[in-house]
């Protein structure tokens, strides 16, 4: 039964996809931006299925049950402010994109500042933190494969099969296939959980019986402080701002600027993005929080299974089947995504500069084919042998595309700055980010707040003296 | 000019008091139990939330970008 499922989930969602791919003439803007022409609820899907990976399945539940319902409001409305950004930065980077022929995010930093080291060093960073970030999807999606067939199918084989198959249908179809997959994705996605706190809701009493249960007897869950008052007051301000820094930075998410089909079509994406995550963040937490109910004494990473179990004790074994189908299929379309940004970066930001080659689009397509392929196979080596610093980039990795925010908002939004001072920005950033999270720069200095904030200021104080040398020249 | 201005200040304002009611109120706001048994903060949420992207595609529809 779960290997129909699989299978049939799989087919639908990523083989549906790609036809016609086969038959389209390859450019550049073809493969790796679907030709600029995405309307808003493709884009909009597009979005969230490419951040919504399967941590939404599983984290989300998770830290339901450690802290409570407040943390869905951490996510639904601190996520929901990135399309603050989508709206004041996108679009401006959808306008230079169209006029220019931009596909990358560096290479609208560069046109600008005409400074190529700030460019390799920007698209460097990008790349540095999604490379963990991938390779954490693919261990993810094995581990979750090996679960869902009870080890029937190991991890190693499992990482190997969702691997390959990722990297067909990425060289095959591009944007355009992983934009359709995005599409049914996040369909699905959504409605199955939505379904799932229907029926567990149901089986343990209905909702509003049994958080009145568990109000009596776990009060915390239920408060803006969360379990353990983890969300002080300075923590919640942090949190609740970082994603307006973040989000916008994945390349991946940076590059579907470019996609929109035009400004009102992202502006429309964007507004969708941001008034849907309330609705879609509450799901898998309600379930986490309700697993109180069924499973009291969950400590640590245990409750990270807390979905899963909770799926197998209220519903059909069918049912938990196609919800962690699901999270699979939502580890691969962010891996997807992933893999084709970072090709992309490496094909534009640097080999066609520093080789000066003028490719062929035909030869220029292919040779993102060919570094999808490497990245695979890069993500595939570490995920057979995760090592330590994989999964502390990876915990970095949101903190690292915060660092080049303020570069971006200088160079979209305040007309450029001095090269040296976002190059700068950036290099500080980074030691600054690895300093506080090995703890040589001591955590007390962030005065309570979370330590990517004041990464985050003293990042912006160099980028607004850039600005403002850049102005008074 | 003055038009995109007054729609610009308008935008920020509302946001401002947004921002400030969720940094200030939003931490302290008092436990108790709403619809569905849900936290009665999680509604005062919904609403603000509402209300924002009320505000920012209004924003968004009427500035120039």
């Amino acid at each position: 039964m779960i290997y129909i499922i699989l299978i049939a989930y799989l087919a639908f969602t990523f083989w549906g996809s790609l036809v016609g791919a086969l038959k389209e003439k390859p450019t550049p803007e073809g493969y790796f931006l679907a030709n600029r022409n995405l309307k808003s609820v493709a884009l909009f899907f597009t979005i969230v299925a490419t951040n919504f990976s399967a941590f939404y399945f599983l984290g989300y539940a998770g830290e339901g049950y450690r802290i409570g319902y407040i943390y869905f409001v951490m996510m639904g409305i601190g996520t929901g402010l990135a399309a603050i950004p989508m709206i004041v930065l996108g679009t401006r980077a959808w306008k230079m994109g169209k006029e220019k022929g931009f596909i990358t995010p560096a290479e609208l930093i560069y046109d600008k500042t005409k400074s190529p080291l700030l460019r390799y060093l920007y698209a460097a960073v990008m790349i540095l933190y999604t490379l963990p970030y991938l390779a954490l999807q693919i261990i993810g999606g094995g581990y979750l494969l090996e679960n869902l067939t009870n080890g029937d199918i190991s991890y190693g084989l499992a990482i190997l099969v969702l691997t390959i198959f990722t990297i067909v249908y990425v060289i095959i179809g591009g944007m355009k296939s992983v934009a359709k997959t995005d599409f049914k994705q996040g369909i699905l996605m959504f409605t199955f959980m939505l379904l799932a706190v229907i029926l567990i809701s149901d089986s343990v009493g209905g909702l509003a019986n049994a958080n009145t249960q568990l109000f009596e007897t776990k009060p915390a869950l239920f408060s803006t402080a969360g379990e353990g008052e983890f969300y002080t007051p300075r923590k919640w301000f942090s949190f609740m701002v970082f994603w307006i820094f973040c989000i916008p930075m994945f390349p991946q998410l940076f590059m579907r600027f470019y996609i929109a089909k035009d400004v009102a079509t992202l502006k429309k994406s964007a507004l969708m993005y941001g008034g849907f995550t309330f609705f879609v963040a509450i799901l898998p937490v309600i379930i986490g929080v309700l697993g109180h109910i069924t499973f009291p004494d969950l400590i640590g990473k245990e409750a990270d299974q807390i979905l899963p179990m909770m799926l197998m004790k209220h519903t059909s074994e069918f049912f938990a089947a196609l919800i962690m189908t699901g999270a699979i299929a939502a580890f691969m379309s962010s891996l997807d995504s992933q893999l084709l940004a970072i090709s992309t970066m490496t094909t534009r930001d640097f080999y066609l500069p520093l080789t000066k080659k003028e490719l062929s689009f035909k030869n220029e397509v292919n040779l993102g084919r060919v570094l999808v392929g490497v990245f695979a196979v890069i993500g595939l080596i570490i995920a057979i042998n995760p090592f330590d610093t994989i999964f502390d980039m990876g915990k970095m990795a949101f903190g690292g595309y915060a660092i080049l925010f303020p570069v971006t908002f200088a160079v979209i939004r305040l007309g450029g700055l001095k090269p040296i001072y976002g190059i700068l920005s950036i290099v500080v950033g980074v030691i600054m980010l690895t300093g506080f999270y090995y703890q040589w720069i001591p955590g007390d200095w962030a005065y309570g707040f979370e330590s990517f904030m004041v990464v985050l200021v003293v990042c912006t104080i160099l980028v607004g003296i850039g600005v403002w040398q850049h102005r008074r020249k | 000019m003055m038009q995109q201005l007054m729609t610009k200040n308008r935008f920020w304002a509302v946001v401002l008091v947004i921002v400030v009611a969720m940094l200030v109120y939003g931490n302290q706001l008092p436990t108790s139990l709403g619809i569905l048994g849900l936290p009665i903060w999680i509604w005062y949420f919904l609403a603000i939330h509402i209300l924002f992207f009320i505000a920012l595609a209004f924003y968004s529809r009427k500035v120039k970008q």
